[in-house]
């Protein structure tokens, strides 16, 4: 198969789960029994009188009077054009209010991986390769600790004790680094923990492997051969887990936005659902859809980098 | 005299597991002059292994030293920490490991894996070690060394990576070599060349080296001196030539008489013959069988035009070494694969294209007998409900009448009842061997393929495996496709010998004619590459 071929067919494949994306939150949100309309028109006023011909202007504007199959095609047409309809709360764009949050999320999304990479390096590294077996028990008991360790519990303790006790870093906001911190922490911490157990057991089996022989025997320091032969090599199963831990990321954002009032797509998403904003939801979805396939591509295309015996196009498919 | 390379006194090594420490070493005294190359000979378990990667520090996890003297040219090694080890451990020790193919880092180039163990003891910085590991792949004899030192070691073949290993071995010109069986993994012909090149190599430098093998055959071919290790003790020590002609100890006797390099003839069954079950002629046949593979565009194939056939009653061997495609002929001897073109026959019937109910009845007649007991047994079933596995396929008999059937099974292949409550990880490599021929024959099947049966075996071992089967097909008047590299093997329990090479029938005949009077080229050099053979 061509190179071309191998390309096509990936990304013909990523269309299609953004697609499956969209189309199954369509037949979710919009097909559901609540009347989105009428939830818009309650905002506010529990049991307040709905104006019928305000809420048939309404249905009318966003097209829910018109057959399902219609309202798909017509959805599915602007998607495709870059519009995902208005959000139903402040009726801006939802692309553009997507965008808008975006960075701030990608902000608190990279640093927080970042941590988790370092941290889960650190402690896998330290477990594989220390001598006592007591140290190495204790450092491969956190992981699943800080896996069990809810985020909105741990970012209410973080702002207690680093925000309100001690005043080191602001409790809330989205203004300069130090508003970052604790935020990323708390996201850090779950995604720390998958990693950290995934890398210990690949780098720890690694270090059974008849090369790691090969490397002591020419006179290599323990340390060397670490960083030299066996990092390397362990890190390629983490490497199948990446599109999970953005995942992760993502979901755990909602948590810790809100949990630190900060603005980003985190709190969208809760917002969205909380009102029904259901276009809003719809691109929200998408999004993720779309993170998901982009980090699948960029893993594909690292894979070869990292391991030499796996050529860029397969001999077989 | 000289002061000797390598002096071990009084060696203890100890293994702590969880439960108890298991001593691997058990007092152990060697000495390595300088130029001499000493074979340590056992089988598994007899510390070989162990005394090896003591006198280098390189121990697994677990196992220490507690007692006794290692001296690297009269420095005592033994109580050295990591990093005293480490300035010997290339420099001084060269390592030459035991299977090639996974030895190397898979994800750096040769090149650089050469550089790296110069650059670690100061013989060459950044630039120079390059230049140096392109000299060394040139000297090992691998062509165009600069292309080579650019690549990874999957592009390499087992061989060459074997020639990479030996290479970064001698790369700092080290007194003392621990070759760890270094060549079991590699093909007959591909071995003889490796350990031509490791003598050649070892000759220029005038090297010392220590020679792990559990093969007698090599020792016998490459050793001045051959010492004997059994349960982690020397037990018979000496020259070459006196330890194969005057053995003292009765353990070395053993191994001589088991060694399937060093003689030859088919093996008599010990048991009363009957007359083969089912009509008479040829239980198997083979037509003009060829099998093509895709691999990327090209077509590969694996079998070209093969005819061969299997008289009831009797032993085929097919001999080939990796790729030669003896592992996908007994694929479609099975019927798991079907070829490409011809025609498969059992008992005269045409089997090639058989499917569902009546394919389910052929296994029945057809059982297979895997290479690696260690892997074909499920470790978490008794090995009652492994050897009645097939009859719960099949849904013969009732409890009772399975169990009757496992008890009499474990009477052929000659294993105690008692073993029928346990799991197969109690077993020894041989009696695990024995549980997988009692399943093969539950069914009570004409053919019995067996691929590899005793390689994954100790030499004594496989000698009583082979003597099992020979008795069994006595018995039961059984037929056998063996499928071997080893042509020693094949010798022992073959009427009729198949060579294959690169997917075509080069030779068949007669075991005896074949290995006496060898027609095609490719036979005679498996046959002068069998270790030992040029010795005795």
């Amino acid at each position: 198969m061509s190179l071309i071929g191998y390309a096509a067919r990936r990304l013909g494949l990523a269309a299609f789960v953004v697609w499956a994306a969209f189309t199954t939150t369509f037949a979710i949100l919009y097909l559901l029994p609540s009347d989105p309309i009428l939830t818009m028109l309650n905002r506010g006023g529990e049991g307040a009188n709905v104006d019928p011909a305000a809420a048939a202007a309404l249905r009318a504007e966003y097209g829910f009077d018109k057959p399902v199959i219609v309202q798909y095609l017509t959805r599915l047409g602007a998607a495709l054009r870059g519009d995902l309809g208005r959000s139903m709360q402040n009726g801006q764009p939802v692309v553009t209010t997507i965008v808008d949050a975006l960075p701030q999320t990608a902000v608190l999304a990279a640093t927080a991986l970042a941590i988790a990479v370092v941290v889960s390096s650190l402690l896998a590294s330290a477990a594989v390769l220390t001598g006592s077996r007591g140290l190495r028990h204790a450092l491969l008991s956190l992981p699943p600790l800080g896996a069990a360790i809810p985020s909105f519990w741990l970012g209410l303790v973080l702002l207690q004790v680093f925000s309100f006790r001690l005043g080191w870093f602001p409790a809330t906001g989205n203004t300069g680094w130090q508003s970052l911190v604790l935020p990323a922490v708390t996201l850090a911490v779950p995604t720390a923990a998958v990693l950290t157990q995934v890398l210990a057991k690949s780098l720890g089996s690694t270090w059974e492997q008849p090369f790691v022989e090969t490397a002591r025997a020419k006179g290599l320091p323990r340390s060397t051969v670490h960083l030299r032969h066996v990092v390397r090599n362990g890190a390629i199963p983490t490497l199948t887990m990446v599109a999970i831990i953005i995942g992760n990321t993502l979901a755990g954002a909602v948590v810790t936005e809100t949990v630190f009032s900060r603005v980003g797509v985190g709190r969208l998403t809760q917002s969205a659902v909380m009102s029904q904003d259901i276009p809003l939801v719809q691109g929200v979805v998408v999004l993720s859809a779309i993170v998901f396939v982009v980090v699948n591509l960029a893993a594909d295309l690292v894979y070869p980098v990292v391991d030499p015996r796996i050529a860029r196009v397969p001999a077989t498919v | 005299m000289s002061e000797p390379v390598l002096l071990v006194e009084g060696l203890h090594v100890t293994y702590r597991t969880r439960r108890d420490d298991v001593p691997a070493v058990r007092g152990v005294d060697l000495r390595i002059d300088a130029g001499e190359v000493v074979a340590v000979v056992g089988e598994s378990g007899s510390g070989k292994s162990t005394l090896a990667h003591a006198v280098i520090g390189l121990l697994p996890r677990g196992g220490s030293i507690t007692g006794g003297r290692v001296l690297l040219g009269g420095q005592d090694v033994a109580g050295w920490s990591e990093k005293q080890l480490q300035r010997v451990r290339g420099r001084s020790v060269g390592l030459v490991p035991q299977d090639p193919t996974v030895s190397l880092n898979p994800v750096k180039r040769i090149g650089e894996q050469i550089a790296e163990v110069l650059r670690q003891h100061g013989l060459a910085d950044r630039r120079t070690a390059a230049a140096q590991a392109v000299q060394i792949l040139a000297r090992s004899g691998i062509p165009d060394p600069e292309l080579r030192a650019r690549q990874y070691p999957h592009e390499l073949s087992g061989g060459m990576r074997q020639r990479v290993l030996i290479g970064i071995a001698f790369a700092c010109s080290p007194r003392l070599v621990i070759a760890d069986e270094p060549t079991s993994a590699l093909d007959v012909t591909v071995q003889r060349t490796v350990l031509d090149h490791l003598a050649e190599v070892t000759a220029e430098h005038g090297t010392s080296v220590l020679f792990i093998t559990h093969d007698l055959g090599v020792a016998a071919e490459r050793a001045d001196r051959i010492v004997v290790m059994q349960h982690g003790l020397v037990v018979e020590e000496g020259p070459t030539a006196r330890v194969l002609d005057a053995p003292t100890h009765a353990y070395t006797r053993q191994l001589l008489e088991a060694a399937p390099s060093l003689h030859g003839a088919r093996l008599a069954p010990r048991r009363p013959a009957v007359a083969p079950s089912g009509p008479a002629g040829d239980v198997l046949r083979l037509e003009h069988v060829t099998k093509e593979f895709r691999v990327g565009r090209a077509p590969f194939r694996a079998l070209d035009d093969v005819t061969l056939a299997l008289p009831r009653g009797s032993t085929l061997g097919v001999v080939g070494e990796s790729g030669s495609g003896k592992s996908t002929l007994a694929r479609i001897a099975l019927r798991l694969v079907e070829p490409t073109s011809g025609t498969v026959r059992i008992d005269g019937e045409d089997v090639t294209h058989t499917r569902g109910a009546r394919l389910r009845a052929l296994r029945r007649r057809v059982q297979l007998v895997y290479q690696n007991p260690y892997a074909s047994l499920d470790p978490r079933l008794s090995v009652e409900r492994i050897i009645t596995e097939p009859l719960h396929a099949f849904g013969i008999g009732d409890r009772a009448e399975r169990t009757r059937r496992a008890l009499e099974l474990l009477d052929q292949v000659a294993l105690p009842r008692t073993v029928a409550d346990r799991g197969a990880a109690e077993l020894s490599g041989g009696q695990r061997q024995r549980v997988a021929i009692a399943r093969a024959l539950a069914l009570r099947p004409e053919l019995l393929v067996l691929d590899e049966p005793v390689s994954a075996l100790d030499v004594s071992v496989q000698r009583q495996i082979l003597q099992l089967l020979v008795d069994l097909q006595a018995e039961l008047g059984l037929s056998y496709l063996v499928i071997s590299h080893d042509l020693a093997v094949v010798r022992q329990i073959s009427d009729t010998v198949a060579v294959l090479h690169r997917g075509l029938l080069v030779e068949h005949g007669p075991t005896a004619d074949l290995f006496d009077h060898p027609q095609a080229e490719h036979t005679r050099a498996l046959l002068d590459a069998i270790p030992g053979a040029r010795v005795v």
